[in-house]
């Protein structure tokens, strides 16, 4: 067996890609409701826009998750 | 304790590299290297050297998009299903298809890169989005599968990381890549519960994923007002078709990997037996859902559909959906027990090899397309020709390509792999040249060299990132066969639990 032990590396990426999508869609949303169209017949609608954040939402929460599992596993906790 | 296939499977990526494997590298980097010189050629003097025009502005680049895409589902999709289901047999074959994913995935989402005039533009995607278009949905949906499926292929990877770190004897630059990755791997209790949590929650969230990608990919087209996009069954056409061409190509990278590897012991006749079942399935959906799209369209009889359903059937691009149909009914056939009823009605075969049978199915066919659509003539005698030609072929070729489950394996994924390309361009080109605004001009749409040379090099992109992993990571999860040895007595008690009483009724 080897003892080297390293600093984990994966989490943090994992970390900072959640991030990263998260401002992404904060910033679509904010540009959606600041500007024309979200509200209009034959647009998407709020409910769909609803249905899309919450659904990567979802995913992404459990990217999430991984990232603290992975952490846990590299501290052998 | 390592048991002996364990070490054996641990050693693999040394064992990749031999004169064929280099022979191979050089072949795909230099075409790989073409396609690189097509595309700047492509940037120096515009979309004008692609054969898309106005009003095809999408021809094989989205095509491969799609196509690309769709084969990302072969992998994460039916290693997450087979997981989550405990079929047993999965095991030694996840590991390939999950990275087929991740390497379709890149290569799907840079064929969008080529097809744009101004590449450099392509961050106005995100500074300039609006969440309201499904170009957006895709741009969400497809990094997210590219993120999970990444994840996804790793997790499983992280043991047989940490044994592989643990056999090298020289503390190089190979070392530190493994034991950064192998993230303290010592295989203890609270490790691997942690793992098991994290890959059985990553499999359950790639399932929806990989389903709300191809739909989203179909939203693409569906969301718009052409004719014959603008159709509810586009997003589980879409998605079948993705599964289904999925599979052919998890199915010609096992079948390559097994000879090349020598993994006759691992890859058994029975993972491709179970994978052709799930082909036959898949055949089924497709021909269901294709029989829906074009019956109640046809049915309906809207005029602005109908000129796009006759061009596909019957002008310029109906070499694609002649095609797509003939590859698709050829992969049928392998697939089902055609030969006994060959044998059954005494009918003649020809005792030729297999390959040749399969040269002659495929290179007949295309010389008889080439000659019948250089003459100019119109489809109806390629319909006739296909019809007739088929028959002969499916008398006495079949039976030979049938010999066993791997010949069945290869040569239906080759026609479903090519059926399932022409299908994606004969949903977007045809579609295009008869636009429904009656006053747009018609097209038509041959590809360039530079587009086939990308095409090319997308396929040996592919190519080289199998060989590459194949270098540095085990193909066949090590750590997940161990496992499997040792979960027979776990499945008799499993198979025991849902066996009848011996009481039985009362």
């Amino acid at each position: 067996m080897n003892d080297n032990r390293t600093k984990n590396l994966v989490s943090p990426v994992i970390f900072a890609a959640f991030g990263a999508m998260m401002v992404f869609i904060a910033y679509l949303l904010v540009r959606a409701f600041s500007g024309a169209g979200i509200f209009e017949p034959g647009k998407m609608s709020v409910p769909l826009l609803a249905l899309l954040v919450l659904f990567f939402g979802g995913v992404w929460c459990t990217i999430l998750f991984i990232g603290y599992q992975l952490r846990k596993i590299a501290r052998d906790e | 304790m390592k048991t002996n296939f364990s070490n054996q499977l641990i050693d693999l990526p040394k064992k990749a590299t031999g004169r064929a494997y280099w022979g191979w590298f050089t072949v795909f980097t230099i075409l790989v290297l073409f396609g690189i010189g097509a595309w700047i050629y492509q940037l120096v003097y515009g979309l004008g050297v692609t054969g898309l025009n106005r009003p095809i502005f999408w021809g094989i680049y989205i095509t491969n998009f799609v196509f690309f895409i769709g084969i990302s589902h072969a992998g994460t999709l039916i290693s997450a299903i087979l997981r989550v289901s405990n079929a047993e047999w999965r095991r030694p074959v996840t590991r390939m298809a999950e990275a087929i994913t991740v390497f379709a995935l890149f290569i799907g989402a840079s064929m969008i890169l080529c097809d744009m005039g101004r590449p450099d533009r392509l961050l106005n995607v995100f500074s300039l989005g609006r969440i309201q278009s499904p170009l957006l949905w895709d741009v969400i949906s497809i990094s997210s599968y590219l993120f999970a499926s990444i994840v996804y292929l790793y997790l499983p990877l992280i043991p047989d990381i940490a044994a592989m770190r643990d056999r090298m004897t020289t503390r190089g630059l190979l070392y530190s890549f493994y034991n950064n990755l192998a993230l303290n791997w010592r295989g203890t209790v609270a490790q691997k519960t942690r793992l098991e949590r994290a890959i059985g929650a990553s499999a359950i969230m790639i399932i929806p994923l990989a389903v709300s990608v191809h739909t989203v990919v179909s939203y693409v087209f569906a969301m718009s007002v052409q004719p014959l996009w603008h159709s509810t069954i586009f997003g589980p056409y879409f998605v079948i078709g993705a599964i289904y061409s999925g599979i052919a190509v998890l199915l010609i990278a096992m079948l390559i990997a097994r000879k090349a590897l020598h993994l006759e012991s691992f890859l058994k006749e029975v993972h491709f037996k179970y994978l052709c079942y799930l082909q036959i399935l898949m055949f089924g959906l497709w021909f269901y859902a294709t029989f829906g799209e074009y019956l109640v369209t046809g049915y309906g009889n809207e005029p602005s559909e109908m000129r796009v359903i006759l061009a596909k059937i019957f002008e310029v691009h109906s070499w694609g959906f002649i095609g797509m149909f003939a590859v698709m009914l050829m992969a049928f056939f392998i697939l089902t027990p055609t030969d006994r009823l060959v044998r059954a009605l005494r009918l003649p075969t020809m005792k030729i090899n297999s390959v040749a049978a399969f040269v002659l199915a495929l290179g007949g066919w295309a010389v008889l397309f080439s000659i019948i659509y250089s003459k100019g003539m119109n489809s109806a005698p390629a319909l006739v020709a296909s019809v007739v030609y088929g028959l002969l072929l499916f008398l006495v070729v079949i039976p030979t390509l049938r010999k066993n489950w791997f010949s069945i394996a290869l040569y239906s994924s080759i026609f479903v792999a090519m059926g399932m390309w022409l299908e994606r361009f004969t949903i977007i080109v045809p579609t295009l040249a008869r636009p429904r605004i009656e006053e747009m001009i018609w097209g038509s749409y041959t590809p360039s060299w530079v587009e086939l040379s990308i095409t090319v090099a997308a396929l040996s992109v592919m190519a080289l990132l199998f060989l590459i992993f194949a270098k540095v990571f085990p193909l066949i999860s090590v750590w997940e066969v161990e496992e499997g040895a040792e979960a027979i007595e776990q499945v008799k008690t499993n198979m025991q639990e849902y066996l009848p009483d011996e009481n039985g009724i009362g």
